[in-house]
């Protein structure tokens, strides 16, 4: 038996299932647009892809345990109203045949009302609708809720919303192992972020964008050995977050370390620095501290960077200087760094994880990339 | 690569070994005379991330393995055989007891590599590869959940015949011993002696006084028949007072005393098979004065979980030794010792069925191809109605496990002594003992076809059908492909797919049009389009997903009753005496679909019937044909005639037959809304056309797929300059041959586009009367 962790090809965004061994499944983010909703587009079919990698309860309802948002940008939450069932579990319709959540996983974030720097993408005030109602619930029920209301708050909020969900709670710093209300013995996961308020303004200031970011760090059992692989995910996390853990963990840097990262914010050159890529390229400054903290690899690390092909150019993200950073913290480690994109933009890039550690999932040649169509239908052909 | 000797079966082949995901390139492509090619494939291993740093696992797996195809002259219908580096860990489960040129040969599939290629096509041989060393790298060949493999002998001379349950039952907790009759027969030849012996059940006392009237070597005319002793052997327990388990895998290496007896100290009982040597020279020594006999051995071997397939966690390991009289008689550490191959003893059951037939006519000459499962219980339904097959073509030994369901059973006297005789002789003495004799060819059919001599004896121009129950793809391919100089009889195929839920009966239309080949792509297309047949269509992809690397490695056994069995036999060969007494179809061919419901009890048959198919000639190729079916030919016609005028086409589904070089159309895709037509050309649109062609491939799980274009010529006009810069565009972007079909007035041509066939087009090998 083995755990597996999937990242859809979703070009520039973030989409990740995470099987572990008891059969539990966490998705962190989603993009799907395009291809899934449009027969024409020809971007792979990632919610059909998902949904061939999940299972159906007693109820006919294809379902995920734990749905994680790590941030409420469109390229972490893009599709949920079209895939997922949002509301009361009762409402589930077969006709629409939509992903149940059992449990949501939510940042603070959610208490807070949408402001100037703030604005949101319908997915994502739906997805706060949602946390909001199932904490409504939880409060409503004195804590009885059941699948599909379960919710699960990372982070604790600044003023204070949270101290009456101590239940629901998982304070930054923690490490937890309960997933859908059940403690699950082949994970235990470390919530690195969001970290708490700083005393500093400036810093603060830094933090308005992307700085709600959870990144966690999943110790992943395989082949029945406990933590055999170690998973760190950042969703967008930028310099001043990586450095503030760094700070925080630099004595205790088992806490950062990975066999499997995805980096930060689709290889965005500002999880790494100041610095513009664009205006400075290669006289842009690293931050020192940004990159200790990412560079906690285990032998052999692989880096997984889930974005478009990178290419030598200006783009941001993702960004040609911060894939040369990542190329250099995994040589050091012996390990290899995977671009999505160039790796493998059609189908989902899979991992897994076995009582050896984690590896690449072999690919198998199956009857559609030998027999299908090929020229046919992809561009005109004439005829005489 | 340059213009090479091997055909374009072997070029494709290249170009699909590329195409593998896991294989980073190809190397060292060599011609092997004769059409045969070697090349090797690096395939990207994919390690847990510790061991990839350090370049290899540590069962000696490197991140890059080299893995070398040898593809024979006639590739596809044989299969390419597969061998690792020189280097490479022999000790892994899993690993075929030979070597190919000093090679070790990974056991990759349950099933022969060529049967592997014809159902799963090279892709599937390939994935093999992959996911074995993927398994190799781990150390995880030897899965607990499917059982712990037993060592590799099935390619041994010598056989023992034993109940393996009974021998099992002697095993003790404490380290012991049993003497058991042995019973042989041994052969000499030029490589020495081959025996064939049955160990019996009862324990004998084996002393001084019993040997000389015990031991018997007998000499016949070829033969020596013997009896002589089986020592079993067993290990007891550690000085803990734990059972001594033996945890390691390892090949067969035994050739000596010297080495049985390192075998027997791995196994944790060298002390009894040390004391119960000396006791055989001791006890032989003085009243023993007769030939050299033999003496077999049996070490049981107590594995850590139970053996695939059983429940017991003792595995048999029997050798064979000789031993010459002399006083006193010494047993040397260089005797040499030869493993040999266990056979399980049959336990007797009911397999027959009766069935009468009273109907009294005159015997048609028939022949029947494959005297397997199916093949023998339809010759025994005729031959029990009078109506037995005059011919019978197999070239497969028999072997015990056949017993489950094969129609013959065995006979009571010298039983397991008669195991390795071919089907195909025992089935003709079966059919000889109901009064009707035939003649038998142990020959394979492909060999056959491949001769119009051999072709003439097996199935004679007057015949009044060949049936083949191979239940073989590379048959079909071979008799679909052969011209009617070769094969004037028609083809009726019998086949069982999916464990036995569903069943096929096909027979050709007269002329042999439609073909068997035919009949099988309109029957995926017939199961594509009936719901409660669509099943049957996704074995394949499914075997794909679930299919476990080797148990035993031996032969593949498909799960079902001999009553289920029967239940398709029975049905197939009242089919088959139907129409010897009322005559073949004299317009159309035929398709029979059954069937089994979901009670397990009921079975349905549905017929259909097939129209001749429309037959051309790619103006590119002279090896390809094209063979449109009704339904194609019909909705093109009905296309051309709604657009008068000007030139108009669409999308050819139907699927690709590259041992027969051949292109079955069985459908047309509309052309999609964006299409252009006028008087000169026809430009196919693209909208709507991927998710269209998905849905087609996924509902005919692939076994019908998009195989190119079609489009009209408004006069008899050959493909244009147009059509051949389209044809070069399309070939380079699919693996397999696509065709760009066109119809004329004057009826279809055409242009085959594929990579491999602009280097390479030549006849085929096995099909030297392919030409114009």
């Amino acid at each position: 038996m083995t755990a597996t962790i999937s990242f859809f090809p979703v070009g520039n965004g973030d989409m990740t299932l995470i099987k572990l061994e008891s059969g539990r499944t966490i998705l962190v983010d989603i993009k799907i647009c395009g291809g899934a909703d449009d027969p024409e587009d020809t971007k792979p079919d990632v919610a059909k892809m998902l949904r061939e990698r999940l299972t159906r309860d007693a109820d006919g309802r294809l379902f995920v345990d734990a749905f994680l948002l790590s941030h409420p940008d469109e390229d972490h939450c893009a599709g949920l109203r079209n895939h997922f069932h949002l509301g009361p579990p009762a409402e589930w319709a077969k006709t629409d045949d939509k992903i149940f959540i059992r449990e949501l996983w939510s940042s603070p974030m959610v208490f807070r009302r949408a402001s100037k720097e703030m604005t949101l993408v319908e997915d994502a005030t739906a997805f706060n609708a949602e946390a909001r109602r199932r904490v409504q619930r939880f409060r409503a029920t004195g804590g009885q809720v059941t699948d599909g209301d379960r919710i699960l708050i990372l982070g604790e909020d600044e003023n204070g919303k949270t101290d009456d969900l101590s239940a629901i709670l998982v304070t930054t710093g923690a490490v937890f192992s309960r997933i859908n209300g059940q403690m699950d013995s082949t994970v235990t996961i470390r919530l690195l972020a969001p970290r708490p308020k700083s005393d500093d303004a400036q810093e603060e200031d830094r933090r308005v964008k992307n700085q709600s970011s959870t990144i966690l760090q999943l110790a992943i059992a395989g082949g029945g050995v406990a933590a055999a692989g170690k998973f760190l995910t950042g969703g967008d996390a930028e310099v001043a977050i990586w450095e503030s853990l760094w700070q925080a963990y630099k004595n205790q840097t088992d806490a950062l370390k990975y066999n499997l990262l995805q980096t930060p914010h689709h290889c965005s050159w500002h999880s790494l620095s100041y610095d513009s890529w664009s205006e400075y390229r290669e006289e842009a400054e690293v931050s020192e501290d940004a990159r200790n903290a990412l560079s906690q690899t285990l032998t052999g690390a692989t880096i997984v960077a889930s974005c478009n092909a990178i290419v030598d150019d200006d783009n941001d993200p993702p960004s040609f200087g911060a894939k040369g950073e990542y190329e250099k913290i995994s040589a050091n480690a012996n390990g290899e760094f995977i671009c999505t994109g160039d790796d493998s933009p059609e189908d989902p890039l899979e991992f897994e994880v076995g009582r050896d550690g984690i590896r690449k999932k072999t690919k198998l040649l199956g009857g559609p990339a030998i027999v299908g169509g090929g020229a046919v239908g992809r561009d005109p052909l004439p005829h005489g | 690569m340059a213009r090479s000797k091997h055909n374009d079966a072997i070029a494709r082949a290249l170009l699909l070994i590329q195409r593998h995901p896991q294989v980073e390139a190809i190397q060292n492509v060599t011609a092997a005379g004769e059409g045969a090619t070697v090349v090797d494939a690096v395939f990207k291993v994919n390690l847990a991330s510790e061991w990839r740093a350090a370049g290899q696992s540590p069962y000696g797996v490197f991140a890059r393995e080299v893995v070398r195809y040898s593809f024979p002259s006639n590739y596809p219908f044989d299969a390419p055989a597969i061998s690792l580096r020189e280097d490479f860990d022999r000790r892994r489960p899993h690993m075929q007891p030979f070597l190919r040129d000093g090679r070790p040969v990974p056991c990759i599939s349950d099933q022969p590599i060529v049967d592997l290629l014809h159902a799963q096509g090279l892709a599937g041989v390939l994935n093999q590869t992959a996911v074995w060393l993927d398994r190799a790298a781990a150390n995880e060949l030897i899965d607990p959940a499917q059982g712990w493999e037993p060592t590799r002998r099935d390619s041994l001379d010598d056989v023992i015949t034993a109940d393996a349950a009974a021998l099992r039952h002697l095993v003790r907790r404490n380290e012991g011993h049993v003497f058991l009759p042995f019973e042989y027969v041994a052969i000499e030849t030029q490589h020495g002696r081959v025996v064939s012996g049955a160990v019996g059940a009862e324990p004998i006392a084996f002393k001084r006084e019993t040997v000389p009237t015990f031991f018997e070597p007998i000499p016949l005319a070829e033969v020596v028949r013997g009896q002589s002793v089986a020592l079993v052997v067993w290990p007891g327990k550690t000085a803990a007072g734990e059972s001594v388990i033996s945890h390691e895998y390892s090949p067969e290496d035994v050739t000596d005393i010297a080495g049985l007896r390192r075998r027997a100290a791995i196994a944790g009982c060298e002390t009894t098979l040390a004391s119960q040597i000396s006791w055989i020279e001791r006890s032989l020594s003085r009243g023993y004065n007769g030939a050299p006999i033999t003496i077999a051995v049996v070490l049981c071997v107590r594995r850590p979980f139970h053996l695939i397939g059983i429940e017991s966690d003792i595995e048999l390991c029997p050798y064979v030794f000789e031993v010459a009289p002399a006083r006193p008689l010494r047993i040397p550490e260089s005797t040499p010792v030869r493993p040999a191959a266990h056979h399980d003893v049959l336990t007797v059951s009911l397999l027959q069925r009766m069935s009468g037939d009273d109907h009294s006519s005159e015997r048609v000459e028939w022949t029947l191809l494959g005297a397997g499962s199916i093949g023998s219980k339809v010759a025994i339904h005729l031959a029990r109605t009078g109506h037995a097959p005059t011919r019978v073509v197999d070239n497969r030994v028999m072997r015990p496990h056949n017993a489950a369901r094969h129609a013959l059973i065995p006979r009571k006297q010298h039983r397991e002594l008669l195991w390795n005789r071919r089907k195909v002789t025992l089935l003709e003495d079966a059919i000889a003992a109901l009064g009707q004799p035939a003649t038998s060819f142990p020959e394979d059919a492909i060999h056959i076809v491949q001769s119009a001599e051999r072709c003439r004896r097996a199935w004679p121009a007057s015949s009044w059908a060949v049936v083949n129950a191979t239940g073989s793809l590379r048959v079909r391919e071979a008799l679909s492909g052969a011209p009617i100089d070769r094969l004037a009889p028609r083809v009726v195929e019998l086949a069982l797919f999916s464990q036995g839920k569903f069943g096929l009966i096909t027979v050709e239309g007269p002329n042999r049009n439609p073909s068997t080949g035919d009949l099988a792509a309109e029957a995926y297309a017939i199961c594509a389009a009936e719901p409660h047949l669509r099943a049957m269509l996704q074995t394949a992809e499914r075997e794909l997903n679930t299919r476990s690397i080797g148990e035993g490695c031996g032969s593949t056994t498909m799960v079902m009753s001999d009553g289920r069995l029967s239940m398709f036999a029975a049905s197939m060969g009242e089919a088959i005496l139907h129409r010897q007494r009322f005559g073949l179809s004299t317009a159309a061919g035929e398709i029979l679909l059954g069937a089994v419901a979901d009670d397990d009890v009921s079975l349905h048959w549905i017929t259909k019937q097939l129209q001749p198919v429309e037959v051309g000639r790619p103006d590119n190729s002279r090896i390809w044909r094209i063979r449109v079916h009704p339904r194609a030919h019909e909705a093109i016609a009905r296309e051309i005639a709604a657009w008068p005028g000007v030139e108009t086409g669409g999308i050819i589904v139907g699927r690709v037959s590259e041992a027969a070089r051949t292109f079955n159309v069985t459908d047309v895709l509309p052309a999609p809304a964006d299409s252009i037509r006028s008087a000169s050309q026809f430009v196919l649109g693209t909208e709507g056309v991927r998710k269209m062609l998905k849905e087609q491939g996924e509902g005919a799980g692939w076994t019908l797929y998009c195989l190119g274009t079609w489009h009209s010529h408004l006069g008899a006009t050959p493909p244009s300059n147009l059509d051949r810069a389209t044809a070069s565009s399309v070939a380079l972007a699919r693996l397999t041959p696509s065709l760009l079909l066109i119809a004329t007035p004057a009826g279809y041509r055409g242009l085959v586009a594929d990579p491999a066939i602009e280097a390479v087009d030549q006849p085929p090998l096995d099909n030297a009367s392919a030409v114009e």
